[in-house]
């Protein structure tokens, strides 16, 4: 609770039309002394009533103001605080305790005041802790899901930038004046099947992309050779689902006449079955 | 109440508060039509409120060296003194069976006949707060004329106690805002 919802809270419309209780009065009182805010909305609200009570104004009957007029005079005015007048001849212990009754009374009122002050500036600042206590710890949280989320952005970002460097080697290698490309076509087993193989003398480094190649079992795999004097040479195996990519084969090779594509068993095999010979180009 | 009239009111009541019986004059002519207009509308026939506004004015003047500035407005003081005086005499008159408990939805329509002596500004203030929703007339007429608590009010009117506060309330800040909009009006 804060000054404005003090002030909204419909106590200082109450004192105002005296409908507080003495202890809310004396509280309010309290309040409009401590906070100026609080003086101020209580002041506007006192004025608004004394607007609506001249707004209700009736003059009053001729008459009535010479009977009060001549009562004043056989009236006279009581004292600000009877009590306060000191005896002549008081002793000094009497006075001094007078004395404490003028000081302490107001001492007392101050004190309460300042207590009641003070209770809602306890309330207040109680209530700004907690709220800032729970801002704390959300912030903490949210820190925590940033730092966490910093964290997978720069791998992220590492990954990415490893496969820039990746697509860069790439690109040079393949668009190198030394890389030939050799197309596989399909044999009688798979007569539409298309494969295309990119080789750099050079680098020695193989890549393949399959266009068309005939779905298989499990138990299976497709294998890459090539074909060096004569000899095929194992190039790896690969997942059919994945070679529609362009994809680096795992083995290099130097002195290449021809590459070709085998159907074997899943994880490769010594050397080709050549019955299960599903593509084949020369370089 | 402007400045000009501020500084004569601070002037009126060190007068009173000297002593000066003529002062009393400038009293009852500046403030008996809205302490009278108060007293009326609590006990509701004019012997009484004749009999109650000459008590509130002894009291006011009896009492004078007991007002302190810096508690509230001289106004606002003699307002609470003719309200309790007011209200004393309506529960004494309502124990002893003479009158009927009623508070009639009248707002200002009845008083605005009987005065004569207005001003120009208040005459523009009383058309601003006939603005004021019947609803939230009869809230302050309760509360504030007659001396109820928001219990007795919603007790009364047969509505919850949550209603009453919120009316209350809303009524007070609408007389606020009329007065506002009242003092923008003339400036």
């Amino acid at each position: 609770m804060d000054i404005k919802d003090y002030i909204s809270s419909g106590i200082l419309e109450q004192y105002v039309l005296n409908s507080a209780s003495a202890q809310e009065r004396q509280e309010v009182e309290c309040m409009s002394h401590i906070y100026p805010e609080i003086k101020v909305a209580l002041t506007e609200l006192q004025t608004a009533i004394e607007n609506y009570t001249e707004a209700n104004a009736v003059t009053p009957p001729i008459g009535a103001k010479e009977k009060f007029l001549t009562a004043i005079k056989s009236t006279s005015q009581d004292k600000a605080e009877p009590g306060k007048v000191i005896p002549i001849g008081t002793t000094a212990a009497n006075k001094e305790s007078k004395e404490f009754n003028k000081y302490g009374k107001l001492a007392i009122a101050a004190s309460i005041c300042l207590l009641v002050g003070l209770g809602f500036t306890y309330l207040t600042l109680n209530g700004k802790v907690n709220e800032l206590s729970a801002d704390v710890a959300s912030l903490e949280t949210q820190n925590n899901q940033l730092n966490s989320d910093n964290l997978n952005l720069s791998s992220t970002v590492d990954s990415l930038s490893g496969n820039a460097t990746f697509n860069q080697a790439l690109l040079a290698d393949l668009s190198s004046f030394d890389t030939k490309k050799i197309q596989l076509g399909g044999t009688d087993l798979s007569p539409e099947s298309k494969v295309n193989v990119f080789w750099n003398a050079t680098s020695k480094n193989v890549y393949m992309k399959v266009d068309d190649l005939p779905e298989h079992t499990d138990d299976k795999q497709y294998q890459l050779w090539a074909i060096v004097d004569g000899t095929p040479t194992d190039m790896g195996v690969f997942d059919l689902a994945l070679a529609a990519n362009l994809q680096q084969m795992p083995y290099v090779v130097e002195n290449a006449q021809a590459f070709a594509i085998t159907l074997e068993e899943k994880g490769g095999v010594q050397s080709p079955t050549l019955s299960e010979l599903y593509v084949i180009g020369n370089v | 109440m402007s400045k000009q009239s501020q500084i004569s009111i601070d002037e009126l009541v060190s007068r009173l508060k000297n002593g000066e019986q003529e002062a009393c004059v400038q009293l009852y002519d500046q403030f008996s039509p809205s302490l009278y207009g108060v007293v009326l509308k609590i006990v509701r026939s004019e012997d009484d409120a004749q009999d109650v506004l000459q008590d509130a004015f002894i009291k006011i003047w009896k009492n004078i060296q007991k007002y302190d500035s810096k508690k509230g407005t001289f106004f606002t003081w003699m307002l609470n003194i003719s309200r309790n005086t007011a209200i004393d005499k309506y529960r004494k008159l309502k124990k002893e069976g003479k009158v009927e408990i009623q508070i009639v939805e009248s707002g200002v329509g009845m008083s605005a006949e009987h005065s004569n002596e207005q001003s120009t500004d208040k005459i523009g203030l009383k058309e601003e707060v006939k603005k004021l929703s019947k609803e939230h007339q009869l809230m302050i007429d309760y509360i504030y004329f007659h001396g109820y608590t928001q219990q007795e009010v919603a007790d009364e009117l047969k509505m919850p106690l949550g209603t009453v506060k919120t009316r209350v309330r809303n009524a007070v800040g609408e007389l606020r805002k009329t007065y506002l909009n009242f003092l923008l009006f003339w400036i």
